[in-house]
Protein backbone atom coordinates (compact mmCIF):
# COMPACT_ATOMS: atom_id res chain seq x y z
CA UNK A 1 0.00 0.00 0.00
CA UNK A 2 1.35 3.49 -0.47
CA UNK A 3 2.17 5.93 1.97
CA UNK A 4 0.01 9.04 1.91
CA UNK A 5 1.20 11.91 4.67
CA UNK A 6 -2.50 12.01 6.08
CA UNK A 7 -2.08 8.44 7.40
CA UNK A 8 -0.28 7.44 10.47
CA UNK A 9 1.83 4.27 10.29
CA UNK A 10 2.38 2.17 13.67
CA UNK A 11 5.38 0.40 13.77
CA UNK A 12 5.41 -3.34 14.86
CA UNK A 13 7.93 -5.86 15.76
CA UNK A 14 7.68 -9.59 16.50
CA UNK A 15 8.40 -10.63 20.08
CA UNK A 16 9.42 -14.27 21.09
CA UNK A 17 8.87 -16.23 23.84
CA UNK A 18 9.54 -19.58 25.34
CA UNK A 19 6.71 -21.29 27.40
CA UNK A 20 7.51 -23.07 30.00
CA UNK A 21 5.80 -25.65 32.37
CA UNK A 22 5.59 -25.29 35.80
CA UNK A 23 8.85 -27.60 35.64
CA UNK A 24 11.04 -25.41 34.34
CA UNK A 25 11.02 -27.42 30.88
CA UNK A 26 10.28 -26.12 27.59
CA UNK A 27 6.53 -26.31 26.59
CA UNK A 28 6.78 -24.50 23.23
CA UNK A 29 8.40 -21.42 21.42
CA UNK A 30 5.74 -18.18 20.71
CA UNK A 31 5.83 -15.84 18.15
CA UNK A 32 3.78 -12.72 18.33
CA UNK A 33 3.77 -9.53 16.21
CA UNK A 34 2.62 -6.87 18.74
CA UNK A 35 1.80 -3.37 17.16
CA UNK A 36 3.83 -0.60 18.95
CA UNK A 37 0.87 1.74 19.68
CA UNK A 38 3.00 4.10 21.92
CA UNK A 39 2.73 5.98 18.24
CA UNK A 40 -0.97 5.88 18.11
CA UNK A 41 -3.07 8.77 18.60
CA UNK A 42 -6.75 9.07 20.15
CA UNK A 43 -8.91 10.50 17.74
CA UNK A 44 -6.80 9.72 14.43
CA UNK A 45 -5.84 5.95 15.21
CA UNK A 46 -8.51 5.21 17.69
CA UNK A 47 -11.71 6.69 18.93
CA UNK A 48 -12.60 4.55 22.44
CA UNK A 49 -10.63 1.99 24.60
CA UNK A 50 -11.79 -0.38 26.80
CA UNK A 51 -10.46 -1.86 30.05
CA UNK A 52 -12.66 -4.01 32.18
CA UNK A 53 -12.65 -4.03 35.71
CA UNK A 54 -13.19 -6.86 37.81
CA UNK A 55 -16.09 -6.61 40.27
CA UNK A 56 -15.53 -9.37 43.07
CA UNK A 57 -19.29 -9.18 44.30
CA UNK A 58 -20.38 -10.66 40.37
CA UNK A 59 -17.40 -13.33 40.81
CA UNK A 60 -18.61 -14.34 43.93
CA UNK A 61 -22.34 -13.86 43.32
CA UNK A 62 -21.91 -16.63 40.52
CA UNK A 63 -19.98 -18.77 42.19
CA UNK A 64 -22.33 -18.81 45.29
CA UNK A 65 -25.06 -19.62 42.80
CA UNK A 66 -23.36 -22.59 41.02
CA UNK A 67 -22.60 -23.99 44.44
CA UNK A 68 -25.46 -23.16 46.28
CA UNK A 69 -27.63 -25.14 43.38
CA UNK A 70 -24.82 -27.96 42.50
CA UNK A 71 -23.72 -26.73 39.11
CA UNK A 72 -20.86 -27.76 37.30
CA UNK A 73 -18.68 -24.08 36.49
CA UNK A 74 -16.69 -24.76 33.10
CA UNK A 75 -13.47 -22.85 32.20
CA UNK A 76 -13.00 -22.04 28.77
CA UNK A 77 -9.80 -20.32 27.31
CA UNK A 78 -9.81 -18.41 23.80
CA UNK A 79 -7.23 -18.65 22.09
CA UNK A 80 -5.24 -15.61 20.85
CA UNK A 81 -8.25 -13.39 21.95
CA UNK A 82 -7.11 -9.96 20.79
CA UNK A 83 -6.83 -11.50 17.06
CA UNK A 84 -10.35 -11.92 16.61
CA UNK A 85 -11.66 -8.11 16.93
CA UNK A 86 -12.44 -6.83 14.24
CA UNK A 87 -11.24 -3.10 13.71
CA UNK A 88 -13.93 -0.10 12.70
CA UNK A 89 -10.84 2.52 12.50
CA UNK A 90 -8.46 2.78 9.42
CA UNK A 91 -4.95 1.72 11.11
CA UNK A 92 -1.79 1.05 9.16
CA UNK A 93 1.00 -0.59 10.41
CA UNK A 94 4.57 -1.39 8.61
CA UNK B 1 2.98 -1.12 4.66
CA UNK B 2 -0.34 -2.58 5.22
CA UNK B 3 -3.81 -1.91 6.05
CA UNK B 4 -5.13 -3.62 9.19
CA UNK B 5 -8.72 -5.11 9.20
CA UNK B 6 -8.34 -7.24 12.92
CA UNK B 7 -6.42 -6.49 15.53
CA UNK B 8 -3.35 -7.16 17.10
CA UNK B 9 -2.07 -7.33 20.44
CA UNK B 10 -0.63 -3.94 21.47
CA UNK B 11 -3.23 -1.83 19.47
CA UNK B 12 -4.68 0.39 21.66
CA UNK B 13 -8.14 -0.54 20.47
CA UNK B 14 -7.20 -4.06 20.72
CA UNK B 15 -9.42 -4.98 24.29
CA UNK B 16 -11.95 -2.86 22.55
CA UNK B 17 -12.28 -4.49 19.24
CA UNK B 18 -12.13 -8.13 20.95
CA UNK B 19 -14.96 -7.58 23.49
CA UNK B 20 -17.21 -5.58 20.51
CA UNK B 21 -16.78 -8.70 18.81
CA UNK B 22 -17.61 -11.18 21.61
CA UNK B 23 -20.46 -9.20 22.90
CA UNK B 24 -22.26 -9.14 19.42
CA UNK B 25 -21.73 -13.08 19.25
CA UNK B 26 -22.74 -13.89 22.63
CA UNK B 27 -26.04 -11.32 22.22
CA UNK B 28 -26.71 -13.21 18.44
CA UNK B 29 -27.01 -16.46 20.46
CA UNK B 30 -29.14 -15.69 22.88
CA UNK B 31 -27.57 -14.21 25.97
CA UNK B 32 -28.24 -10.52 27.44
CA UNK B 33 -25.76 -8.49 28.51
CA UNK B 34 -26.09 -7.17 32.88
CA UNK B 35 -26.83 -3.97 33.11
CA UNK B 36 -24.90 -4.00 36.14
CA UNK B 37 -21.48 -5.74 35.39
CA UNK B 38 -20.07 -5.63 31.57
CA UNK B 39 -18.22 -9.44 32.42
CA UNK B 40 -21.51 -10.95 32.81
CA UNK B 41 -24.16 -12.73 30.37
CA UNK B 42 -27.06 -14.09 31.52
CA UNK B 43 -28.97 -16.51 28.90
CA UNK B 44 -32.40 -17.92 29.99
CA UNK B 45 -34.96 -20.18 28.54
CA UNK B 46 -37.91 -21.34 30.41
CA UNK B 47 -37.23 -22.24 33.60
CA UNK B 48 -33.24 -22.71 32.44
CA UNK B 49 -30.73 -20.22 33.20
CA UNK B 50 -26.75 -19.70 32.85
CA UNK B 51 -24.48 -17.48 33.54
CA UNK B 52 -21.47 -16.25 31.37
CA UNK B 53 -18.36 -14.76 33.24
CA UNK B 54 -15.82 -13.12 30.94
CA UNK B 55 -12.29 -11.19 31.29
CA UNK B 56 -10.43 -10.49 28.30
CA UNK B 57 -9.34 -14.45 27.38
CA UNK B 58 -10.93 -16.39 30.48
CA UNK B 59 -14.63 -17.43 30.69
CA UNK B 60 -16.33 -19.21 33.49
CA UNK B 61 -19.39 -20.53 32.06
CA UNK B 62 -22.01 -22.39 34.41
CA UNK B 63 -25.63 -22.97 34.70
CA UNK B 64 -28.91 -24.78 35.56
CA UNK B 65 -28.83 -27.34 32.30
CA UNK B 66 -25.72 -29.61 31.64
CA UNK B 67 -27.12 -29.80 27.63
CA UNK B 68 -27.83 -26.62 27.51
CA UNK B 69 -23.92 -25.52 28.62
CA UNK B 70 -22.46 -28.70 26.24
CA UNK B 71 -25.09 -26.66 23.71
CA UNK B 72 -23.63 -23.46 24.50
CA UNK B 73 -20.11 -24.59 24.52
CA UNK B 74 -20.51 -26.09 20.82
CA UNK B 75 -21.77 -22.75 19.96
CA UNK B 76 -18.85 -20.93 21.37
CA UNK B 77 -16.32 -23.05 19.59
CA UNK B 78 -17.46 -22.92 16.09
CA UNK B 79 -17.36 -19.48 16.72
CA UNK B 80 -13.74 -18.61 18.53
CA UNK B 81 -10.79 -21.33 18.58
CA UNK B 82 -11.20 -22.23 22.31
CA UNK B 83 -10.28 -24.79 24.52
CA UNK B 84 -12.67 -26.39 27.07
CA UNK B 85 -10.69 -26.82 30.92
CA UNK B 86 -13.30 -28.76 32.59
CA UNK B 87 -13.97 -27.05 35.81
CA UNK B 88 -12.45 -24.46 36.84
CA UNK B 89 -9.26 -24.80 38.71
CA UNK B 90 -7.96 -21.29 38.68
CA UNK B 91 -9.85 -17.86 37.27
CA UNK B 92 -7.93 -14.22 37.59
CA UNK B 93 -5.43 -15.48 39.47
CA UNK B 94 -7.57 -17.47 42.17
CA UNK B 95 -6.84 -20.99 43.08
CA UNK B 96 -10.34 -23.10 42.89
CA UNK B 97 -10.66 -26.22 44.73
CA UNK B 98 -13.98 -28.25 45.41
CA UNK B 99 -14.92 -29.49 48.16
CA UNK B 100 -16.96 -31.58 50.10
CA UNK B 101 -19.17 -28.56 51.19
CA UNK B 102 -18.52 -26.27 48.30
CA UNK B 103 -15.68 -24.17 46.93
CA UNK B 104 -12.20 -22.79 48.21
CA UNK B 105 -10.89 -19.59 46.76
CA UNK B 106 -7.36 -18.91 47.56
CA UNK B 107 -5.16 -16.65 45.98
CA UNK B 108 -1.64 -18.29 47.85
CA UNK B 109 0.59 -18.04 44.93
CA UNK B 110 -0.52 -14.18 44.54
CA UNK B 111 0.45 -13.82 48.51
CA UNK B 112 3.50 -15.39 47.85
CA UNK B 113 4.49 -13.25 44.92
CA UNK B 114 3.76 -10.12 46.82
CA UNK B 115 6.04 -11.20 49.85
CA UNK B 116 9.23 -12.03 47.41
CA UNK B 117 8.90 -8.74 45.87
CA UNK B 118 8.40 -7.46 49.00
CA UNK B 119 11.58 -9.16 50.04
CA UNK B 120 9.69 -10.65 52.98
CA UNK B 121 9.41 -14.23 52.30
CA UNK B 122 11.30 -15.17 55.19
CA UNK B 123 9.72 -12.63 57.71
CA UNK B 124 8.12 -13.68 61.07
CA UNK B 125 4.57 -13.82 60.88
CA UNK B 126 2.47 -12.34 63.34
CA UNK B 127 -1.49 -13.33 64.41
CA UNK B 128 -3.50 -9.84 63.88
CA UNK B 129 -3.37 -8.10 60.47
CA UNK B 130 -3.00 -4.63 62.31
CA UNK B 131 -2.26 -3.09 65.44
CA UNK B 132 -4.86 -2.26 67.97
CA UNK B 133 -2.68 0.32 69.89
CA UNK B 134 -2.79 3.91 68.57
CA UNK B 135 0.84 4.69 67.48
CA UNK B 136 2.21 7.84 68.60
CA UNK B 137 5.30 7.98 67.18
CA UNK B 138 6.15 12.11 66.05
CA UNK B 139 7.29 12.98 64.29
CA UNK B 140 7.11 10.53 61.34
CA UNK B 141 9.05 11.37 58.18
CA UNK B 142 7.45 10.18 54.59
CA UNK B 143 8.82 7.11 53.49
CA UNK B 144 11.52 7.49 51.00
CA UNK B 145 9.61 4.53 48.32
CA UNK B 146 6.44 5.76 47.31
CA UNK B 147 6.37 3.97 44.57
CA UNK B 148 6.90 0.72 46.39
CA UNK B 149 4.43 1.51 48.76
CA UNK B 150 1.93 2.23 46.20
CA UNK B 151 2.74 -1.40 44.04
CA UNK B 152 2.23 -3.29 47.45
CA UNK B 153 -1.06 -1.33 48.46
CA UNK B 154 -2.57 -2.18 44.54
CA UNK B 155 -1.62 -5.66 44.98
CA UNK B 156 -3.65 -5.62 48.58
CA UNK B 157 -6.74 -3.97 46.70
CA UNK B 158 -6.95 -7.19 44.64
CA UNK B 159 -6.07 -9.72 47.62
CA UNK B 160 -9.32 -8.61 49.42
CA UNK B 161 -10.91 -10.98 46.54
CA UNK B 162 -10.04 -14.12 48.85
CA UNK B 163 -9.40 -11.99 51.97
CA UNK B 164 -11.50 -10.30 53.52
CA UNK B 165 -9.91 -10.39 56.54
CA UNK B 166 -7.01 -7.75 55.60
CA UNK B 167 -9.97 -5.39 54.29
CA UNK B 168 -10.21 -2.73 56.99
CA UNK B 169 -6.23 -2.67 57.59
CA UNK B 170 -6.14 -2.17 53.73
CA UNK B 171 -8.47 0.27 53.91
CA UNK B 172 -6.73 2.52 56.84
CA UNK B 173 -3.65 2.21 55.43
CA UNK B 174 -4.83 2.98 51.85
CA UNK B 175 -5.83 6.62 52.81
CA UNK B 176 -2.24 7.37 52.72
CA UNK B 177 -1.00 6.62 49.40
CA UNK B 178 -0.49 10.15 48.24
CA UNK B 179 2.32 10.64 51.06
CA UNK B 180 2.96 7.42 52.92
CA UNK B 181 5.21 7.81 56.21
CA UNK B 182 7.70 5.52 57.87
CA UNK B 183 4.76 4.71 60.28
CA UNK B 184 2.57 3.67 57.56
CA UNK B 185 5.49 1.77 55.85
CA UNK B 186 5.65 0.16 59.24
CA UNK B 187 1.27 -0.84 58.82
CA UNK B 188 1.86 -2.47 55.30
CA UNK B 189 4.82 -4.37 57.00
CA UNK B 190 2.29 -5.73 59.78
CA UNK B 191 -0.25 -7.12 56.98
CA UNK B 192 2.81 -8.55 55.23
CA UNK B 193 3.96 -10.15 58.11
CA UNK B 194 0.11 -11.66 58.88
CA UNK B 195 -0.61 -12.66 55.29
CA UNK B 196 3.21 -14.86 55.91
CA UNK B 197 0.89 -16.17 58.24
CA UNK B 198 -1.99 -17.03 56.90
CA UNK B 199 -1.08 -17.09 52.68
CA UNK B 200 -2.57 -20.96 52.68
CA UNK B 201 -6.29 -19.36 54.06
CA UNK B 202 -9.33 -18.56 51.50
CA UNK B 203 -13.00 -18.08 51.67
CA UNK B 204 -14.73 -20.97 51.29
CA UNK B 205 -17.93 -20.67 49.17
CA UNK B 206 -20.47 -22.97 50.91
CA UNK B 207 -23.93 -24.06 50.24
CA UNK B 208 -26.25 -21.91 51.04
CA UNK B 209 -30.42 -23.18 51.40
CA UNK B 210 -31.70 -19.85 50.80
CA UNK B 211 -31.57 -16.78 48.60
CA UNK B 212 -32.98 -14.56 50.63
CA UNK B 213 -31.06 -11.23 51.36
CA UNK B 214 -30.56 -10.35 54.87
CA UNK B 215 -29.90 -6.81 56.17
CA UNK B 216 -27.88 -5.52 58.91
CA UNK B 217 -27.83 -2.51 60.57
CA UNK B 218 -25.97 -0.62 63.50
CA UNK B 219 -27.77 2.22 65.01
CA UNK B 220 -26.22 4.02 67.76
Amino acid sequence: MLFHPSMNVVGSRWVYKIKRRSDGSIERYKACLVARAFTQQEGIDYSETFSPVIKQATVRLVFSIAVSCGWKIHQLDIHNAFLNGVLDEEVYMK
Amino acid sequence: MCRLHKSLYGLKQAPRAWYTRLNDFLISIGFRASKVDTLLFIFSVGADICYLLVYVDDILLTGSNSFLLQRLIQLLSSEFKLRDLGSVHYFLGIEVQSTSMGLMLRQHKYILDILTRAGMLSCKPVDTPISTSKATILPDPLFSDATRFRQIMGAFQYLTFTCPDICFAVNRVCQFMHAPTDSHWATVKRILRYLRGTASHGLHITCSSSFALHGFTNAN
